[in-house]
């Protein structure tokens, strides 16, 4: 990877985000053919078309590429400064912790007098999760026994979700509990993209201005301290921005894993594996992995339609485990 | 006209003190060597000169400067640091890791300045990497790698280094390689402080030696005055040969264990 | 133990019955003397889900398992097609006779249900009374319009209730015509939220929700773009009661549903 190619690679990454979008845009329940998509686009189009477009695939495709940033964004920190591409919010329970947020604020009822108690409940569930991790991770715990920790922790936080939806006065809600565990973004509005996208858009920010911290720590932390970087402001950073990026956007999708996994690691080889760049592409081919994956839950033609994580998970575990076992390769 | 001190200072990892009362003064242009056992406290030392532990007690102070009162970018710029052993947690680029060497220098946004490049060039070049410039650093031997780290180190042009045991792992010819490059930092105006395992190389390449056991800095000076047979017996449990070489450097080279001899006739400065 | 109208009618005048599932709670308040009743369901006594609550009241209740059943010794059980059948094989090993109610798709089927449920009771002359009511309630009326108003029925979560279930059966019998057979639905399916918005509706049918408890699936129903595309169209709030358990009261879907497509021709069509 020269550095010329390196250079093209962000500006090809918008292309293809770009060109996803787009189609998103195109695909729905009800076909409406370009011709008539456009005239939406451009404010003239039918209003039951323009209905279609702004009011149920706009929110749903920035959503989908919003919620596929934050989980990338947030790998792409997560991995950093852990030094270890194994760690993602969805597998380490940073996802788990949001989710269980959301869930006690939406159905207790806080929702109804002040909607924006979820994505605060989620930011603070994800939060906890971090900095609980994080902490371990600062006392020197193996990633290995740091990993099987958020995997025990995304099961705890998995397991009180269902206790929360089993006590839920709505009887609904054990029932959505498919929702909260394997994510959606089926019929969003914009009303959640409003809720959840301020946040979500602080979280990038955040985590973005972590890309030099991070690009020091490949050195390991006595050499980044050398180089003038704080560890304790960059872990405070990666902890705070992961839990703005992930908490929000969980509560309006549920929890969505392995994007977090599968984007830092497919980007890495592109931008020479360096953790600032690979911020970068990450939230960028997060938007873009997301948004095709909900465009294969739209097309695959099944009786009920799939929940995103579904195909995320279908995609996501085998990779982990490939991962794993090339790792294991290595290192023998 | 000295350029780093080190006042009474007091070092502790874990609870306990590892060195204690340590006084050093070194001047621009000086190479010294920390020798000792392995757990003398030869990095945590490093690490206090480079300010990135706080002592327990005493201060570091840099060009008339506290270490602690220096905000991080500053001492970003004129420290250089490089860890034992060197690792890198990513398969970057040779290139790309000797360029971490200029981040303390980026602006706001990362804005990398022109000249950045050149020096990375140079660095590359001084070190033996131009080749190898390409490579995942993570796919390199250990002596190529050790060569690009010190080459990042060397990137920051940094008027201090502190080198936790440069020469580990390299051939012969790269670890003479390595100490050359050392001294012409130092002919260049900047200190330069390193632990040292390699007697040979430390009798020839440094100024001055600090020997540190028993929780303290047991002497220091140079090397002819500080590696007595007393001294390595001591601190070491080691009996060596002594040598003068060409252009009259002297050498000691470790030579056989101490068999339970007592000790006595300990010189001390 | 199946039924198709096979089952000799009891034995004794009066069994003694006990039923383990709110479905067939409905038919046992409806056919049965509350002396008869031995127990019902917990649900069976509230309102918001069962339509009989007010014949359940003070009834002892049990939650369906073999042993509250057993020691109650009943002379017939009720239960429905979705009772579980590991309980229905233990009840049965105690020699207590299980009559298993079909659940009804549409008002036909409640009907024979009705006729079923009330030979195995020995309650036939109050069967045919019911009976008779429920034809009463949902026989087609004769100014039946022949530009059928478009009905759409909409359930939490996004579903509808397509054809052959039974709000499908009481939309067709008022007058109207299911929004969801036009799009080829069939059965209790999800209404894809983009077909629903491009659809010519004149009544949106939607569960009666108090409004107070947060869920996701009651959520889907007021969706932006549903609320902002049918702002004018009229809603006819159903209480679950009715469409949960098919059961005789159900037959009242009927009257509400053409009272509200009556409205309708009287103040024009959305």
């Amino acid at each position: 990877m020269t550095a010329r190619q390196s250079k093209m690679f962000i500006p090809a990454m918008l292309g293809l985000l770009f060109a996803v979008l787009m189609l998103s845009l195109a695909v729905g329940a009800e076909a409406i053919p370009p011709g008539r998509l456009l005239a939406a686009m451009v404010g003239h189009g039918s209003r039951i078309d323009s209905l279609i477009l702004w009011q149920i695939r706009v929110p749903r495709a920035i959503l989908g590429a919003a919620v596929g940033a934050s989980l990338g964004l947030a790998g792409a920190a997560l991995q950093g400064l852990m030094r270890n591409p194994l760690v993602e919010p969805g597998l380490v329970g940073v996802s788990g912790g949001a989710s269980l947020g959301a869930v006690i604020a939406f159905y207790s009822g806080a929702v109804t007098s002040f909607p924006a108690s979820v994505p605060l409940a989620g930011f603070a569930g994800a939060l906890v999760v971090t900095a609980v991790l994080a902490g371990l991770a600062a006392t020197g715990t193996r990633v290995a026994v740091l990993v099987l920790f958020g995997v025990a922790l995304s099961s705890l936080t998995g397991g009180l979700t269902a206790l929360a939806l089993n006590l839920a006065p709505s009887p609904f809600a054990v029932m959505e509990i498919v929702f909260w565990l394997l994510g959606s973004l089926a019929d969003r509005s914009m009303q959640h993209v409003v809720l959840a996208l301020p946040a979500m858009a602080v979280g990038w920010a955040i985590l973005l201005s972590a890309g030099r911290g991070l690009e020091a720590l490949t050195l390991g932390e006595a050499a980044a301290q050398s180089l003038g970087i704080d560890m304790r402001r960059l872990t405070l950073t990666v902890i705070l921005g992961t839990a703005l990026a992930v908490g929000p956007a969980v509560a309006v999708t549920g929890t969505i894993g392995f994007v977090g996994l599968v984007v830092p690691h497919l980007i890495r080889p592109w931008v020479g594996s360096r953790p600032g760049s690979v911020l970068w592409g990450s939230a960028l081919g997060g938007a873009a992995l997301l948004t095709v994956a909900d465009l294969l839950v739209r097309i695959a033609p099944t009786f009920v339609q799939l929940k995103v994580g579904v195909v995320t998970s279908l995609i996501g575990a085998p990779f982990f485990m490939l991962l794993l076992l090339r790792r294991q390769g290595r290192a023998e | 006209m000295t350029q780093l001190t080190a006042e009474r200072l007091t070092i502790a990892r874990g609870g306990r003190d590892v060195l204690s009362g340590v006084d050093l003064s070194v001047a621009p242009g000086e190479v010294v060597g920390l020798l000792g056992p392995n757990g003398a406290g030869k990095t945590s030392l490093l690490r206090a000169l480079a300010g990135i532990d706080k002592p327990r007690l005493g201060r570091v102070t840099f060009d008339g400067c506290p270490l602690a009162r220096m905000g991080p970018t500053a001492r970003g710029r004129t420290i250089g640091f490089l860890p034992q052993p060197p690792e890198a947690a990513w398969p970057v680029s040779v290139e790309d890791l000797v360029a971490l060497g200029r981040l303390p220098f980026a602006g706001p946004f990362g804005r990398r300045d022109p000249s950045d490049a050149a020096t990375v060039e140079e660095m590359l070049i001084a070190c033996d990497l131009a080749a190898l410039r390409n490579r995942p650093v993570t796919s390199l031997s250990a002596g190529e790698a050790s060569r690009a780290f010190l080459a990042r180190a060397l990137a920051g042009r940094p008027r201090l280094l502190l080198a936790d045991e440069p020469t580990a792992n390299l051939d012969p010819q790269h670890q003479l390689a390595t100490m050359k490059t050392l001294r012409k930092l130092a002919a260049a105006g900047a200190t330069v402080i390193m632990s040292q395992h390699d007697l040979p190389l430390a009798s020839r390449f440094c100024d001055r030696l600090l020997l540190l056991g028993e929780g303290r800095v047991m002497v220091q000076g140079r090397p002819r005055e500080v590696l007595t047979p007393g001294n390595l017996s001591r601190l070491f449990g080691i009996v060596a040969h002594y040598e003068t070489g060409p252009d009259d450097a002297f050498f000691a080279l470790p030579w056989s264990l101490v068999p339970e001899a007592p000790r006595d006739d300990i010189v001390d400065l | 133990m199946w039924l198709s109208g096979q089952i000799a009618p009891s034995a004794r005048a009066n069994p003694k019955i006990a039923s383990i599932n709110l479905c067939s709670d409905q038919f046992a308040l409806a056919l049965a003397e509350r002396g008869d009743i031995l127990a019902v369901t917990q649900l069976a006594a509230d309102p918001s889900r069962s339509a009989e609550a007010a014949r359940a009241v003070g009834l002892p209740v049990t939650q369906g398992t073999a042993e509250e059943i057993a020691a109650l010794k009943p002379d017939l059980v009720l239960a429905d097609s979705f009772s579980d059948p590991n309980t229905v094989v233990l009840i049965r090993q105690f020699g207590i006779k299980v009559i298993i109610l079909p659940s009804p798709t549409d008002f036909a089927s409640i009907i024979a249900t009705t006729r079923l449920a009330a030979r195995a009771i020995g309650a036939v002359d109050r069967g045919e009374s019911i009976v008779a009511e429920i034809e009463g309630n949902i026989a087609i009326a004769q100014d039946v319009n022949p530009n059928r108003p478009v009905v759409a029925a909409l359930e939490p979560g996004g579903y509808t209730q397509g054809a052959g279930t039974l709000l499908d059966d009481a939309i067709a019998r008022a007058g109207g015509l299911n929004l969801a057979r036009r799009l080829a639905l069939n059965g209790y399916r999800e209404l894809p939220l983009e077909w629903l918005v491009a659809a010519d509706i004149d009544l949106m049918i939607m569960p009666h929700d108090t409004g107070r408890t947060a869920s996701l699936s009651l959520d889907a129903l007021r969706h932006p773009a549903i609320l902002e595309r049918f702002a004018g169209t009229p809603v006819l709030a159903l209480p679950a009661n009715l469409t949960d358990c098919p059961a005789p009261a159900s037959a009242s879907l009927v009257p509400r549903i053409r009272r509200a497509l009556g409205a309708l021709s009287s103040t024009g069509r959305s």
